[in-house]
């Protein structure tokens, strides 16, 4: 069966700073072809499973299924709360086989789906780091000098997804070397950025983003590259409220795109909140 | 909550995972020193689990921490018995909110209810209509993040 990659994008994707430019700046320069899923809904989150149990998982099930549906063989996921919730789904349907049949069911009988035990599921990151190499990037001194810090968040590799070391994940930080950039060591890799709690929690999680961004400086960090749209917003969002010197928070995409040369003007640059001058 | 009641539903809860691995917890605390916000928690992870492994279910119930777990899955990264700590915590706001346990103050409810009746409707969540719909429930949020709300309209990220 030849391969068919289908991006999954989530609900903060179309919202997040410049991530869909970037990408699609980035897949139309590496000729990448990865269309969206045509009908897809929302993952779940922690807000369903945690207010309605097992159903609460549907959502996620559902999307692998659709997925099949539409011809995946491989379904991608910038965002780490749907990655996690995708994963989780999939895994759980390996793992017990009650919840897989009750998920057969439900697919047959609500949405007249098929499971799709076959599928890949994969972090965008995951996609990319195979996709670039280093004789793609540009040579430009003043963009490749700058420092920077890869930050994983909380659920790209920890208990189901498990995709990389959960403690000391490596696989930005090497993509970043790859591309001309220097990866900075810093401790607060994989801490929380709060997620949807900074709605509610807002000064218990500005706590978390603010060790977070310190632990960045500390390192001489010229500015953070993620791989969630939360992570993103919570990053960028908490610091306008912090007393602290700001650092520029891009996706990983607009920093690899810097690192191609693909022009700002297509990276999407202008819709973060704290503007990238040292760039 | 009498006693009796809190027993059953703890046996029900504890019985929902598999191979008694809440049972297996050795009260090392790793769950409560890895998690981000236990600072912030009435009672840690570490104690919920002692608590209800004696049942006392009811105090778990009613605690602000059920709902300020963030499901980072930290806990669950590290413990060495492999409690399933997030999905715990799941069950325990699934309870708590059947047995009308979960305070006001707490405000997660509100967001998670917000969050589920959009799926329900829509298949997708905005996060624009989330905040707006949790806002007219928690007025005071809402207003100490306009000024974000209107930094990320004039980016077209609304």
């Amino acid at each position: 069966m030849p391969e068919r990659i289908l991006f999954y994008p989530g609900c903060s994707f179309e919202t997040a700073a410049g991530y869909k430019q970037s990408l699609q700046a980035l897949c139309s320069r590496l000729d990448i072809s990865m269309p969206h899923m045509a009908s897809w809904s929302c993952c779940g989150s922690t807000a369903c499973i945690s207010l309605q149990g097992e159903k609460g998982m549907y959502p996620a099930a559902r999307i692998l299924a659709q997925a099949g549906s539409e011809g995946a063989t491989m379904l991608v996921t910038g965002c780490n709360g749907c990655f996690n919730a995708l994963r989780k789904a999939a895994k759980l349907m390996h793992q017990d086989q009650g919840f897989k049949e009750r998920t057969r069911e439900r697919l047959k009988q609500q949405d007249g789906l098929t499971l799709c035990p076959d599928l890949e599921i994969k972090h965008l990151l995951q996609v990319l780091v195979k996709k670039v190499d280093a004789g793609d990037r540009t040579r430009h001194p003043h963009v490749q000098k700058l420092r920077v810090a890869a930050y994983y968040g909380c659920l790209f590799s920890r208990p189901w997804t498990d995709v990389d070391d959960p403690e000391h994940p490596q696989m930005l930080d090497r993509f970043m070397q790859e591309l001309g950039f220097t990866p900075v060591d810093y401790s607060l890799k994989t801490a929380c950025c709060g997620a949807a709690h900074a709605l509610a929690f807002r000064e218990q999680t500005e706590m978390l983003v603010e060790r977070i961004i310190r632990s960045m400086q500390d390192k001489q960090a010229d500015l953070a590259a993620v791989i969630c749209p939360l992570c993103q917003l919570n990053l960028e969002s908490a610091q306008l409220s912090l007393g602290l010197p700001r650092l520029p928070v891009l996706f990983f995409t607009q920093v690899a795109g810097l690192a191609l040369g693909i022009p700002r003007s297509e990276l999407g640059l202008d819709k973060l909140l704290i503007a990238p001058e040292k760039i | 909550m009498d006693r009796e009641y809190q027993n059953t539903l703890t046996q029900h809860l504890l019985q929902s995972f598999p191979g008694e691995c809440t049972e297996s917890c050795i009260q090392c605390g790793t769950c409560s020193g890895s998690c981000p916000l236990a600072r912030d928690m009435d009672i840690g992870p570490r104690r919920i689990l002692a608590l209800l492994r004696d049942s006392y279910l009811e105090e778990v119930l009613r605690s602000r921490s059920i709902w300020l777990c963030v499901s980072c899955n930290a806990c669950l990264t590290r413990c060495p018995q492999g409690v399933p700590v997030p999905d715990i915590m799941y069950l325990l706001r699934l309870m708590a909110m059947d047995n009308g346990l979960a305070h006001r103050e707490y405000k997660m409810p509100h967001l998670f209810q917000s969050f589920v009746r959009q799926v329900e409707k829509r298949g997708r969540v905005s996060e624009s209509r989330l905040a707006a719909s949790y806002g007219l429930l928690h007025p005071g949020d809402a207003v100490s993040r306009l000024g974000l709300g209107l930094k990320l309209l004039t980016r077209g990220r609304i």
